[in-house]
C-alpha cells in the first residue's frame, strides 16, 4: 500500500510539474509553450495523434487480459505502428488536416482496444 | 524562440515516463500503472480527467481554421487565456460534480465527457487559425 501511495504521488507531482512548467512558458519570452511546439512541428509530430488516441483508449476503454504476454505483445504492435507512422510522415509529402489527425487518433484508439489489453492479475 | 530545447525536453520527458511505466509493469502489480490510476480517478472523484485529456487532444491535434472570435471578447483577458480559464472552470465544476454525486461512471458517461473535451479543444481552444 505504501508503494502504491508513492507511485500515486509521483504521478500527481509529475503531471502538476508539467502544468506549472507550461504556465511558466506562457509568460516566457525565450521559450515556446508545449502546445506551440506541437503547432510548429505539426507534420513531424503527426504520429503523436496516433499515440494519444491509443493512450486514451488504453486508459478509459481497455479490456482485461489474463496474461502479461498479451499486454506486452499489444505494446509491441502499438509501438511498431507508431514508429511506422513516424517514418512515413518523414518521407511522404502531406498536409496534416483535421480529418487525418482525427482518423489517426481513432485508428490508434481502435488498435489499442483490439491489440493492447490491460493485464489483470488473476484474483484468488 | 528556442523551440529545439522544449522539443528535446518533451522527448526526454516522454522517454523517461515510458521507462517509469515499464519499471512499474515489471516490478509492480496490475494496479499501479498510470493508465489504471487515471481510469480509477476518472470513474471516481476526478470526472474532469477525461474532459481535460479530450480538450488537450483537440487543442494539440485538431482546431478550427477560421477564428470564430477574431477580436478579444473581454478587454481584460485575451481569448487564448479565456479558453484556458474556461477549461479550468469546467474542470472545477466537473470535479465538484464527481465529488458530490454518486451516479455510475459508465463508459457512455466517460465517452460523453471525453468527446465534450475534444469539441472544446477543437472549437474554443484552437491553434489552427492565425
Amino acid at each position: 500500500m505504501k508503494y502504491l501511495k508513492a507511485v500515486r504521488t509521483i504521478i500527481i507531482v509529475v503531471f502538476s510539474a508539467l502544468v506549472l512548467i507550461d504556465l511558466y512558458l506562457v509568460f516566457s519570452e525565450d521559450y515556446p509553450t508545449f502546445s506551440k511546439v506541437f503547432h510548429v512541428y505539426r507534420k513531424g509530430l503527426v504520429w503523436m495523434s496516433f499515440v494519444f488516441g491509443g493512450l486514451i483508449f488504453k486508459i478509459f476503454f481497455n479490456r482485461p487480459a489474463n496474461s502479461w504476454k498479451s499486454e506486452l505483445y499489444g505494446f509491441g504492435v502499438f509501438l511498431a505502428c507508431a514508429i511506422l507512422i513516424f517514418f512515413l510522415a518523414r518521407f511522404i509529402e502531406f498536409t496534416p488536416t483535421n480529418l487525418l489527425e482525427f482518423s489517426l487518433m481513432a485508428v490508434g484508439g481502435i488498435l489499442a482496444r483490439i491489440f493492447w489489453p490491460q493485464y489483470k492479475l488473476p484474483t484468488a | 524562440m528556442d523551440y529545439k530545447t522544449i522539443e528535446i525536453f518533451l522527448i526526454v520527458f516522454a522517454l523517461l515516463y515510458v521507462v517509469f511505466e515499464v519499471v512499474l509493469n515489471v516490478i509492480g502489480n496490475d494496479e499501479d500503472t498510470t493508465n489504471v490510476f487515471l481510469n480509477k480517478w476518472s470513474r471516481g472523484e476526478f470526472l474532469f480527467i477525461p474532459f481535460a485529456l479530450g480538450a488537450i487532444c483537440g487543442h494539440l491535434f485538431l482546431g478550427v481554421y477560421k477564428n470564430p472570435f477574431p477580436n478579444d471578447i473581454f478587454s481584460w483577458i485575451s481569448n487564448e487565456m479565456l479558453a484556458v480559464a474556461l477549461l479550468a472552470l469546467v474542470s472545477i465544476l466537473l470535479w465538484l460534480l464527481g465529488k458530490f454525486s454518486s451516479f455510475q461512471r459508465t463508459n457512455t458517461i466517460i465517452s460523453i465527457i471525453l468527446l465534450s473535451g475534444l469539441a472544446y479543444g477543437h472549437f474554443f481552444w484552437s491553434m489552427r487559425h492565425p
